[in-house]
């Protein structure tokens, strides 16, 4: 049986691979499906510990997260394609009315 | 009887106030109308004055003592209290306003607004003085930053908006880091005595009972709260706000800033500082009186050079106010009574001379002591009075202003700090006859040499009526010292008491 | 496993626990079902989303004296606590939700934006911010964070034709997701740490040491790096420094009624849940040590959070912004308050902060204008005396928010201090207290701009609009009434009941 840790270090892979992604990518859609593999690679963290602890809550956590996850996307998705319409642009650079 | 006792404090802290609120409404109903605004204004301070006379006879009453709960759970109350430590300087207060209302007649900018202020003001002076619990105390402290900013801000001279803000944020950073020592007492009091209070006579009681702090914790404590009194004050070299805040405000503002809000830092360090840290007093003494006799001389060499009247003024206060923090830190009750003395008068003096530049500055829009000279032909009734002003600030006997500094002197030399201290701040009375005298030789005597000065109108009966009550006592208060003596004295025999057995109970230990 | 789930867990339903958040999403649907009218009328969706929060406020307030009697309710297997601390926050989050809807109706009604779709997600965004406040179980964090949140991604970006409004949206939308993100890898590793995803399991873990499930010590690494990472999301969700990079930026470019929503109910969410979290579960364990470690990171962030949202804000020129960097510093002292383990200081401190900042934000509507643009601070010269009450509520508020005494910033201030003070956290306490003598300066400024400036030109401004003008007298009554009579809250608060008392 593959034990626990290897499934830990798998997530912490993914979910570091969103986090960098999250900085270094420029295009906006890029940028969210790093968001959305940080998601993923912690469903898959809690999907693992659920079934070591034997314990479920782990895995109604992993539902709600993809229930989430989807609505984020269509609000995320729905913000873009309206930047998209003033600017026709997704490029996040280019968004810099607002000093940072 | 009883209930005008019981209410009296209560009614001269807050009707200035009232009167503010009733002036907004006046004006909401019957229109925006100077002159009515003015002489609400002028009445309700009068009103207030009149108030507080009662006060010279009942200072030592008990019933008069204001205490209720106000945030239990806190332990914060409603109390106030008046004691010959703040008697005379609520009468101050409450006699400088009208005036001040007085002086500022011909201000036609926003009127309603200024005097809604200057009430306001005097409401946040008068609590100070009498608050008796810690929060209330600070409230009324902070609180009287908001109207005396907005007085210097609106009204006051070019640079008005710089020295607004400075005098704000000198005086927010001393006083939050008050505040973290109020909070620090308080839990300290709280968790030794299991009576979680801010009360300022339980407080005091129970440390001089109890001795619960230890000695770094009055060091710390007693640097913070003198920390914002002494800005306050302002001992150099924290100093610097006043000359801009001086310089910029309207006259009454100079007036108020010099005569009354300076005295609430004197008053602090001997309302908390002495009898509450008795041993850290004894510590800091030395370094505080050091700093207070190089503000003597530093503003006594700085007054002589100023070519602005008002920046002269100012500078002369921060030598002044250095010969009260020297009388204070005496631990004598000589000094601690010439201190108290010397806040009153330079209260008075300092405010008289601030209205007298206030009359040639209103005719001739400059303040530089070179566009003057030879008023006393033109002006010779403004000549008398401001050479008797001046006389009292320099500390000619019979006038006011020698008693408070020979107190203080005395007190300074037969305590027990090196005798240095005194004999150096002697030299300062000599250096402000020197910067006086030839200020006032510029400006009043000689030839008219400005064509501009030789149709220069005397004082009108309106400026008669804001000098002459201060002229009186300047006179009064030189000749007859005991009357505002002897009401004070238990009040400073207590403080001494508390500031010298604690400590030297403390050095046994 | 799975007769397991079903043995165990009895299926309490209970409706009566959940009504103000049952009202608010009825009336939620309702609002959003009349915008879809032909014609909607503007004045009855306002009276349906008023009466919908003012009713949620009503059930809300039937449920604090059964807490009183039976201490808290537990409600769908303890994935709802509705205790004093829950419906504190309830309370906040209505006042400020029904005070949001005020300040936007004459807003949208300018701007010709639907108004239907915006009352919505405001009450929807308040049912999120109760279930986090009343989460008894991480997923109800979860899920009521990312109900809040994502409706106040899309409010962010209401004015879709405004670049600006866009980009704060989508700036909001993306670190947002990332805070997300960060504080749900934190949910799974302290589920695997301790083996339980409720709090009260986690609790008894850490004080017991002992894993939920396995019966085995609590794996302590795991159980660090969830706390860390969920500080870490917390603090995004707070905007506090490092994290703080996104607030400016978004609180600038959402309309002001959102920012106003923003930045005082979500704030306030976001604290309700870090409390819950950190100061309930996280306690002084079992030889964990996890407590004096949250405890010094965050005194370190509080500090910072302090000193760079301060200076910050000193050299702003525009208002919304300048607020948005008063807001992280805002952040700051309330997390002076959690560091010390005091719940009531860090409620009181937000109730007092959201009050004050809503009704300037209210006057902030106002004052922008057509087209949300005149925000500079340099558009309020010579206000002052034109147009006294305004100018005067505005000084108000401004005091309150630089904590003048007589003020309910004062009193947030004090407690806050007060409760720091005690447990020993000195240096905080003092970078506190000298940072707000800094802030004074900035809060000073647009007073200066009012009042001291003289008029450049004469402005062309609207009568206040009945919606603002209710919510400014609120808020400025509400800020002296804390301010000056907080006693008997205090004493409500001393006597609240909240489930997981702490252990001292």
């Amino acid at each position: 049986m593959v034990p626990l840790s290897w499934y830990l270090v798998l997530s912490a892979v993914l979910f570091t691979l969103g986090a960098v992604g999250l900085f270094v990518k420029r295009n906006i859609i890029s940028i969210f499906m790093c968001i959305e593999l940080m998601l993923n690679a912690v469903n898959l963290s809690l999907v693992a510990f659920s079934s070591f602890l034997k314990h479920l809550d782990g895995q109604l956590f992993v539902f709600m997260v993809m229930v989430v996850a989807a609505a984020e996307a269509g609000v995320g998705l729905a913000l873009i394609i309206s930047v998209f319409r003033n600017r026709e642009s997704v490029d996040i650079d280019k968004l810099n009315l607002l000093k940072m | 009887m009883h209930f005008i006792k019981q209410n009296i404090l209560t009614v001269v802290t807050f009707l200035p106030l009232f009167g503010a609120l009733l002036m907004l409404l006046h004006s909401y109903f019957r229109g925006n109308n100077p002159e009515a605004m003015r002489r609400m204004a002028l009445g309700f301070s009068l009103a207030t004055f009149l108030a507080s006379l009662p006060l010279i006879g009942w200072y030592a009453d008990p019933t008069l003592i204001v205490k209720a709960n106000w945030i239990g759970s806190l332990g914060v109350s409603y109390h106030l209290r008046v004691d010959g430590l703040s008697l005379w300087l609520v009468i101050l207060t409450t006699l400088l306003v009208p005036l001040c209302v007085l002086a500022s007649w011909h201000i036609d900018k926003h009127v309603r607004e200024y005097m809604v202020f200057m009430l306001m003001l005097e409401t946040g002076m008068v609590g100070v003085f009498l608050a008796m619990d810690m929060f209330l105390f600070y409230l009324f402290w902070e609180v009287m930053l908001v109207p005396m900013y907005f007085l210097i801000g609106v009204w006051g001279g070019e640079r008005r908006i710089y020295a607004a803000i400075k005098f704000v944020i000198y005086t927010m950073i001393g006083s939050l880091l008050m505040l973290v020592a109020i909070i620090a007492l308080y839990l300290l009091h709280g968790q030794s005595t299991g009576v979680y209070t801010f009360d300022i006579v339980q407080i005091t009681e129970n440390i001089a009972r109890y001795d619960f702090l230890t000695y770094q914790q009055q060091m710390w404590m007693f640097a913070a709260f003198a920390l914002a009194f002494m800005i306050k004050v302002p001992l150099f070299p924290l100093h610097t706000w006043l000359p801009d805040a001086h310089v910029e405000a309207p006259t009454a503002g100079s007036v108020i800033l010099a005569g009354v809000l300076l005295k609430m830092g004197t008053y602090g360090l001997m309302r908390f500082n002495l009898p509450m840290f008795p041993e850290a007093a004894h510590r800091f003494a030395i370094p505080i009186m050091i700093l207070a006799v190089i503000g003597i001389v530093y503003g006594a060499l700085v007054a002589m050079v100023q070519p602005d009247l008002k920046k002269l003024v100012a500078y002369s206060s921060v030598s002044h106010l250095g010969f009260v923090v020297l009388g204070t830190f005496a631990f004598t009750e000589t000094g601690m009574q010439g201190a108290l003395y010397q806040m009153l008068n330079h209260g008075i003096s300092t405010g008289a001379l601030f209205l007298l530049v206030g009359v040639i500055y209103e005719r001739r829009h400059t303040r530089l002591i070179s566009e003057f000279g030879g008023l006393s032909t033109p002006m010779p009734v403004y000549a008398t009075i401001f050479m008797i002003v001046t006389l009292s600030s320099i500390g000619l006997p019979l006038l006011n202003g020698f008693v408070g500094e020979f107190l203080i002197l005395v007190g300074t030399f037969t305590s027990a700090h090196p005798r240095i201290l005194a004999v150096i701040a002697t030299s300062g009375v000599v250096l402000s006859a020197v910067y006086m005298l030839w200020m006032t030789q510029r400006v009043l005597f000689g030839r008219v040499t400005n064509e501009h000065n030789k149709s220069l109108a005397d004082v009108t009966l309106r400026e008669k009526l804001t000098l002459v009550p201060l002229v009186v006592l300047i006179i009064f208060m030189g000749v007859y010292p005991s009357f505002f003596l002897k009401r004070s004295a238990g009040q400073l025999q207590q403080i001494h008491r508390l500031v010298n057995e604690r400590a030297v109970a403390g050095m046994v230990r | 496993m799975m007769t397991l789930l079903l043995q165990t867990s009895v299926l309490d339903i209970n409706y009566v626990a959940i009504w103000p958040m049952i009202i608010l999403s009825i009336s939620g649907i309702a609002v959003l079902l009349f915008g879809i009218a032909k014609d909607p009328v503007h004045r009855d969706m306002s009276m349906i989303g008023i009466v919908g929060f003012v009713l949620a406020g009503v059930a809300t307030g039937r449920l604090w004296l059964p807490v009183k009697t039976v201490g808290q309710i537990r409600a769908f297997s303890n994935m709802v606590i509705i205790d004093h601390f829950s419906l504190y926050f309830f309370f906040i989050f209505i006042i400020i939700g029904l005070l949001t809807l005020l300040i936007s109706a004459s807003f949208l009604e300018a701007e010709r934006l639907p108004v239907g779709e915006f009352y919505s997600l405001v009450m929807f965004a308040v049912v999120g911010m109760m279930l986090m406040a009343a989460a008894g179980h991480l997923v109800m964090i979860f899920l009521g964070l990312e109900i809040a949140s994502i409706s106040t991604y899309a409010l962010a970006g209401y004015r879709r034709n405004d670049l600006r409004s866009n980009e704060s949206a989508i700036k909001y939308f993306v670190l947002g997701s990332a805070a997300t993100a960060f504080l749900l890898y934190g949910m799974a590793l302290i589920y695997g740490a301790t083996g339980s995803a409720e709090l009260e399991g986690i609790r008894t873990a850490i004080i017991d040491n002992v894993n939920a499930a396995t019966k085995q010590p609590v794996h302590t690494e795991l159980l660090f790096l969830g706390a860390a990472m969920m500080l870490v999301g917390f603090s995004f969700k707070v905007s506090a420094v490092p994290f703080h990079l996104w607030t400016p930026d978004v609180y600038e470019g959402a309309p002001s009624s959102v920012t106003a929503f923003m930045a005082t109910a979500s704030k306030a969410a976001a604290f309700a849940a870090f409390l819950r979290v950190f100061v309930f579960c996280f306690v002084p364990g079992y030889g964990q040590g996890l407590h004096s470690a949250w405890t010094t990171s965050l005194e370190t962030i509080a500090i910072l959070t302090m000193i760079a949202g301060n200076i910050a804000a000193l050299t702003q020129h525009n208002f919304k912004r300048m607020l948005a960097y008063s807001s992280i510093a805002h952040a700051g002292y309330a997390l002076v308050g959690l560091i010390a383990d005091d719940w009531q200081a860090v409620a009181f401190y937000l109730l007092t902060y959201s009050i004050t900042n809503i009704g300037a934000f209210g006057l902030i509507t106002y004052l922008a204008g057509r087209g949300d643009r005149e925000t500079e601070i340099d558009d309020l010269a010579g206000l002052g005396f034109n147009n006294l009450g305004v100018s005067i509520a505005m000084l108000i508020l401004l005091l309150s928010l630089a904590g003048i005494p007589l003020t309910a910033g004062f009193m947030g201030k004090f407690i806050v201090f007060k409760a720091a003070w005690q447990k020993g956290f000195h240096v905080a306490v003092i970078v506190a207290v000298v940072t707000s003598a800094v802030s004074v300066y900035y809060y000073l400024r647009p007073m200066v701009i009012m009042f001291f400036r003289e008029l450049k030109v004469e402005p062309k401004r609207l009568p206040l609009p009945t919606g603002v003008l209710v919510t400014v007298v609120l808020s400025i009554l509400g800020t002296f009434y804390l301010g000056v009579m907080p006693g008997r809250l205090f004493q409500a608060m001393e006597n609240a009941k909240v489930s997981f008392v702490q252990s001292r």
